[in-house]
């Protein structure tokens, strides 16, 4: 019995920490997502009162959700997350798979080095990555004056700002999320059943299409929805690099709530963000926990 | 059978009551009851699954018998729990502490038990000593080689004299030629301290070599308990017979009660005789085990026949020459195989032996083993 | 496409390549004299000299390291309990739940993050008074929260590997616990912990998002102060900075994987 009492010792104090600061923080947002704004401090009512230990004069509605779905602006912000993020996931995947195969097929030695080139971009800030491609794509930025230097074009292009650097970022932001679980996938592939598939008459191309391929299927899945679920909710791509009509819903999330100050429909975009994103979170512990 | 296996012994020292282990709906262990004398070397024999090392990690306390009990010197320890426990545990995979040296694994246990500085360094050396390793105390386990480490275990298994050692599969990571040797080592080191050991293994010729008495092992059950030679010599059973060395069994149906019963082979056709045996119900199976060793084989020009009964004619279908001796596979006239040996002297030109040559085969009534089931 | 088909190998450097060119542009950038970003005036490290004056930068920097200090060792101490308990213990009540809440924070989208916590530290001051107002305390606490959740991860999984018969030698030897997890358990994973350590903090010390919905008046982050700059376009001062803090992290990784190396080398003791 005390035996037990230890272990709980060991459970007890993170899952009381998770509890109170990762899963009620959900339900509070809930709750303010059901309140009206007010212009006092804070800037929302109260859906209940207190009656010692139990709510009372529930006067929460679904006003701000309503209002979601009337204004085009919420909706095609999340239509447009969406497909931001699924095409990013895309060409993330066509971009990294590659190295993640050429990782997986290197020697040991230089294994780790390629390796670590691509953690390195992942710990270093998502913020100064993007910055850094700022000094690329802008008017006056490196692209545009070298080109202009050798002749290619007289006039600079407009990057910044548009789809393609929206685009673009993203890709650049999570391609190692993309490299690392391809890679732990590849790594682990046989490469006996490619030798195999060849011995057997396949070529090349058709070994990799049909056995190395499907293989790496759960990598392939858990890279994609580790880039698209983030890419969802990403907030400073959009504000750094798109136009002022590319709408992202991390966007709209940050100016209800810093610009406009309506606590109560920033907390409905949230939930309707979360509700989206629940079933590539699950999907995503699926592939992960198969994979282990 | 009414005599439980591995039963009572007065002179018990680790005695194990019919103890059980259940995970889930699986019988690990079954109702295992075994007494183990001081000073024994004793070999828990059976394959994967068998459940051998459940029951030794049971003695450890590592495992939580479901039924049973165990007691060291009439003191039961059921319910001591493993680091009080007398007895220590030597792991197939060693579990070295990786970030210790060896010293420092060797003066675990004792650190636990409070010794005090002088006498653990002395306890230390008279370990490292004792496995050959005088000198490598300093070294880090991934600085040695798979036998000394191997050996670091041991020393540090034995370094708080436990009343029994308990050693799970110790040799299994070693190759063959370090694995002889190695075997000696180890029961020399046995001798030499007379500490109880209990070896778990799944290689009976392991067991064999090594152990004063051998306990097999069987889907949680123990099925016999026996001294080497009893256990090669009289099998209580099939699964043991082919279990330890080669075997051939022949079916036989009881034919006819007292002085005038018999017992006819199914495959040989022939009367099969048994060294001994009470008398069986008519019209019972049972079966003759002999030694691939004890077979004779006689051909037209060479070799002997036993005297009377157990004979049966057949083909020379393989010869296998593996130096020393000569394995021989004989089929029979109905189709059953029967493997038999020659040593060189038998016959100094194996030529004269072809494949295809009409041979008789016979074992003596003292070399076959009576089994009914 | 066999082992090192060309092409694979071409295309492996082009992704390579889109990661580091423009990191690289703007560090060679950071050495530009001229304050014209198009500019190239000749080496210079005045822009360095600069940033090293620059009170507010200083301030942020610090903030952000105190912050990313705390919320890595919070995160390190109950990250390795959570690890311990998914890996250890296989069945105890809450077990499912513990699990969800400790990856999920991973994914979560910041803005999300960043909000609900918000949220709830406005409710709870309203409720007990705590915390009162938002500063340092609030951004630790959120930071927090999604180190231990990747801490859990890193040492959760280096448990897995872990030979449990090293464990069950130290009880057999006579130890118990918690002796047996402070001497042994704990140095055999203690590189896994450290590069778990070193994770959180570059985690904390990057994040923009969290910090900027959960941070008070005098608690400006780093990212923060680099984000509101950023704003108004490339400047050298913002390479030189950049290029600081990449030098930092770089230094960081590199430890931190030959932390993890030296980890694999003792672990071959099987």
């Amino acid at each position: 019995m005390t035996q037990r009492l230890k272990r709980y010792l060991v459970v007890i104090p993170p899952f009381a920490w998770l509890l109170l600061f990762f899963l009620i923080p959900f339900f509070v947002v809930f709750q303010v997502s059901l309140a009206d704004l007010r212009l006092q401090r804070p800037p929302f009512t109260s859906i209940f009162e207190w009656d010692g230990w139990w709510p009372t004069n529930f006067t929460g509605d679904l006003e701000n959700y309503w209002f979601l779905l009337e204004d085009s602006l919420y909706i095609n912000s999340y239509l447009n997350s969406l497909k931001t993020a699924f095409f990013s996931s895309l060409v993330c995947l066509a971009v990294g798979y590659p190295i993640a195969y050429v990782i997986a097929r290197a020697s040991p030695n230089w294994r780790n080095t390629l390796l670590l080139l691509v953690i390195l971009p992942f710990w270093t800030s998502s913020l100064l990555r993007i910055y850094a491609l700022i000094g690329m794509y802008s008017t006056n930025g490196f692209i545009n004056t070298t080109l202009m230097k050798i002749g290619i074009i007289s006039e600079p292009l407009q990057m910044m700002n548009t789809d393609f650097a929206v685009y673009s970022a993203i890709v650049i932001t999570y391609l190692p999320l993309m490299i690392l679980p391809l890679y732990a996938t590849l790594q682990k592939l046989d490469e006996d059943l490619l030798e195999a598939s060849s011995d057997l008459g396949a070529s090349p191309f058709k070994s990799f299409w049909q056995v190395t391929l499907p293989l790496s299927a759960p990598g392939i899945i858990a890279g994609c929805l580790l880039v698209f679920i983030p890419a969802v909710g990403e907030y400073v791509i959009p504000a750094l690099m798109g136009g002022p009509g590319q709408l992202m819903i991390g966007k709209t999330l940050w100016t209800e709530y810093f610009n406009n100050r309506d606590w109560p429909l920033a907390s409905s975009v949230a939930m309707i963000m979360l509700a989206v994103l629940v079933i590539p979170m699950m999907w995503l512990r699926n592939a992960q926990s198969v994979r282990d | 059978m009414s005599d439980p296996v591995g039963g009572k012994d007065r002179d018990a020292y680790l005695s194990i009551k019919q103890i059980s282990k259940h995970f889930a709906e699986v019988k690990a262990v079954d109702d295992v009851s075994l007494d183990i004398r001081q000073g024994e070397f004793f070999c828990l024999l059976g394959g994967s699954g068998s459940g051998k090392s459940t029951l030794l990690r049971m003695i450890a306390g590592l495992e939580i018998a479901t039924s049973g009990h165990i007691e060291i010197e009439g003191q039961d320890i059921t319910a001591v729990p493993p680091w009080s426990r007398p007895v220590n545990m030597m792991f197939q995979s060693y579990a070295l502490f990786p970030h210790m040296n060896v010293e420092k694994n060797i003066a675990y246990g004792l650190k636990q038990d409070g010794w005090p500085k002088d006498a653990m360094a002395e306890r230390v050396n008279e370990l490292l000593e004792l496995v050959q390793l005088t000198g490598y105390g300093g070294r880090k386990p991934h600085q040695l080689s798979g036998g000394q480490r191997q050996r670091v275990a041991l020393a540090r298994a034995l370094a708080r004299k436990p009343k029994v050692l308990l050693l799970d599969e110790p040799l299994s990571a070693l190759d063959k030629k370090l694995r002889e040797e190695t075997q000696r080592q180890l029961l020399a080191i046995q001798q030499e301290i007379g500490t109880t050991f209990i070896m778990v293994t799944h290689d009976q010729e392991e067991a064999m070599s090594i152990a004063t008495r051998i306990g097999v092992m069987d889907h949680g059950k123990l099925v016999q308990v026996d001294t080497p030679r009893e256990m090669y010599e009289r099998p209580a059973n099939r699964f043991i017979a082919g279990f330890i060395g080669q075997v051939n069994v022949f079916e036989g149906k009881v034919e006819g009660a007292g002085k005038a019963q018999k017992i006819i082979g199914v495959d040989t056709g022939g009367e099969l005789k048994a060294a001994e045996h009470s008398e069986l119900q008519d019209g019972s199976t049972v079966w003759i085990a002999v030694r691939p060793e004890r077979v004779l084989l006689k051909t037209k020009s060479r070799g002997r026949a036993a005297k009377a009964a157990n004979k049966s004619s057949g083909t020379l279908s393989d010869i296998m020459y593996l130096g020393g001796v000569t394995h021989l596979t004989v089929t029979l006239d109905g189709g059953k195989l029967v493997r038999t040996m020659i040593s060189e002297h038998w016959d100094e030109d194996e030529a004269k032996l072809n494949i295809g040559d009409a041979v008789e085969i016979s074992f003596e009534q003292r070399a076959a083993v009576l089994l009914d089931s | 496409m066999g082992k090192r088909h060309p092409l694979i190998l071409l295309m492996a450097g082009l992704g390579y390549a889109i990661l580091y060119i423009p990191i690289l542009i703007m560090i060679i950038y950071s050495f530009n004299s001229s304050r014209l970003v198009t500019v190239w005036a000749g080496w210079s490290t005045k822009w360095y000299g600069e940033l090293i004056k620059d009170g507010q930068i200083a301030d942020a920097a610090w903030i952000s390291l105190v912050v990313a200090f705390w919320a890595a060792t919070i995160g390190i101490i109950f990250g390795i309990m959570i690890g311990y308990a998914l890996a250890r213990m296989k069945r105890f009540k809450g077990r499912l739940l513990l699990s969800g809440m400790a990856t999920a924070p991973i994914v979560m989208p910041e803005v999300v993050t960043g909000l609900s916590l918000l949220l709830l530290f406005i409710s709870m001051e309203q409720l007990i008074g705590w915390p009162a107002g938002r500063g340092l305390t609030t951004v630790i606490i959120a930071h927090a929260t999604f180190a231990m959740a990747f801490v859990a991860v890193v040492v959760q999984g280096r448990l897995s590997d872990f030979d449990v018969s090293i464990e069950e030698a130290a009880m057999d030897l006579g130890a118990r616990q918690p002796w047996i997890f402070f001497t042994i358990t704990l140095p055999v994973i203690m590189p896994a912990v450290i590069a778990g350590w070193l994770l959180a903090f570059t985690l904390s010390f990057d994040d923009l998002v969290i910090a900027s919905f959960v941070s008070g008046p005098g608690s400006t982050t780093l990212p923060m102060l680099v984000f509101s700059k950023v704003r108004l376009g490339v400047t050298p001062e913002i390479n030189a900075l950049a290029t600081m803090i990449v030098a930092i992290v770089a230094i960081g990784v590199v430890l931190a994987n030959w932390f993890a190396l030296r980890n694999q080398g003792t672990d071959k003791n099987k």
